[in-house]
């Protein structure tokens, strides 16, 4: 018998429902935790980053337009995708990070968890941050919710899946649609996270996941006018490059530290949802 | 002022004295005007009116979010199921149905897109202030 050829995995990123190279052609490696070279990962570029948005972008109408009841329900089964591969993506983070071989297990469930949390808020976070308004003056007045829209994501690198789930989860869930930059340092758990995600219910666009340099990336999440909000893990230079790029567009800026622990319960909260969501009041008169 | 009519829309102003002394301007109206005007999209801080016109209302949905800001809309109609999908609609942070300008510090108020972060009034404009987990 012949020895067989060893079939090596081309990872890719998940934009718009498919699986893509950066149009560049670029990649870069990337070793397992014994400096075992693993793969070569795309290594998107701004164009890149420009394509998602509009993959996301079109995605908005639709997913928004869903009942948050069938919201619930797609996130609800993106848990269950999780935790049908949960020995996956253990071994996935496993093979990146000494750290992680006895928390990869705990790792992993929380992000299950963490998705059943927010797909239980889908059908409820309304009636608890929408309002009916008593205005002194004959009228009816209320306050309802509504998604911002495309939201760009900068996730974790000390938690490279419960980070990006948790940031993620909390902006879908509402009807946004995001865009989200892998861990620099561990991208591959993301990829694998792509993977799942496109064996789900969940439609083509609503979640896209890039793979890259944070510098070369930062600047054009930012500025970039069809992003409306952004929520990043990040510091010093990178923190203020977002926040003054997003300032000229009026785009929200949620920056958290990267020493965050995402195992916390404050992670699991209808006040994470309200971070991406618009306001809209509606008066009529009461009368003839 | 001047885009407008250079654009193609066309200007109406009333005859009317204005005072001679202090800033004012008369009351102007411009018909004609499309959607790739810039009197159309950005909003000119003073007494001047830019009217588009529409037939059905996805047209008119599509017009009145054709622009970065969203502040407020109005919309006008006798017809309750109307006046919902319009209020769903409209992309701006508060919508007047067969009302306008009405505010209230119980009642929430602030911009969608470039109009602004968060809400002023009412308990969505307390939030702002609260850290709440």
């Amino acid at each position: 018998m012949t020895a067989r050829i060893p079939v090596i995995k081309t990872p890719k990123v998940y934009v718009g429902g498919a699986f893509i190279r950066s149009e560049s052609g670029r990649t870069s490696p990337v070793y397992d935790s014994g400096g075992q070279f693993v793969a070569n990962v795309p290594q998107c570029t701004r164009k890149d980053l420009r394509n998602a948005v509009e993959a996301a972008a079109k995605a908005g109408p639709g997913w928004s337009a869903r009942t948050p009841y069938n919201r619930g329900q797609i996130v609800y089964r993106l848990a269950e995708m999780l935790e049908a591969r949960a020995d996956e993506m253990t071994s996935v983070l496993r093979q990146f990070s000494p750290a992680w071989t006895s928390a990869a297990e705990r790792e992993v469930s929380e992000a299950v968890d963490r998705l059943v949390h927010y797909a239980g808020w889908a059908d409820k976070y309304e009636q608890i941050l929408g309002s009916a308004n008593p205005v002194a003056a004959p009228f009816f007045n209320f306050t309802l919710t509504e998604p911002v829209g495309v939201i760009g994501i900068i996730a974790s690198d000390a938690s490279p899946l419960l980070g990006l789930i948790t940031q993620a989860a909390a902006a879908i869930v509402s009807g946004n649609t995001i865009v989200a930059l892998a861990s620099e340092a561990t991208p591959y758990p993301a990829i694998t996270l792509g993977e799942m995600l496109a064996t789900s219910d969940l439609p083509g666009g609503v979640v896209n996941i890039l793979t890259g340099y944070r510098k070369e990336l930062i600047p054009t999440f930012a500025t970039h006018t069809h992003i409306r909000g952004i929520d990043a893990v990040a510091t010093g230079d990178d923190a203020t490059s977002l926040r003054r790029g997003a300032a000229d567009s009026v785009k929200r800026v949620k920056v958290r530290q990267p020493d965050i622990d995402w195992s916390a319960e404050s992670n699991e909260s209808v006040y994470e949802i309200r971070n991406f969501v618009e306001f809209k009041t509606v008066w009529h008169p009461i009368g003839a | 002022m001047e885009s407008g009519v250079s654009e193609g829309a066309k200007l109406y102003q009333p005859a009317c004295s204005l005072p001679s002394r202090g800033f004012f301007f008369r009351p102007t109206l411009f018909t004609e005007v499309t959607q790739s005007h810039r009197i159309a999209r950005e909003e000119i801080f003073g007494p001047v009116l830019s009217i588009l016109t529409f037939r059905t209302m996805d047209e008119a949905i599509e017009k009145a979010n054709n622009t970065m800001y969203g502040l407020s809309a109005g919309v006008w109609t006798d017809k309750g199921s109307r006046i919902l999908r319009m209020a769903a609609e409209l992309k701006a942070g508060v919508v007047w149905a067969n009302t306008f300008n009405k505010f209230d510090p119980a009642s929430p108020f602030g911009g969608y897109k470039e109009s602004g972060f968060g809400r002023e009034g009412g308990r969505q404009g307390l939030l702002d202030y609260l850290e709440l987990s």
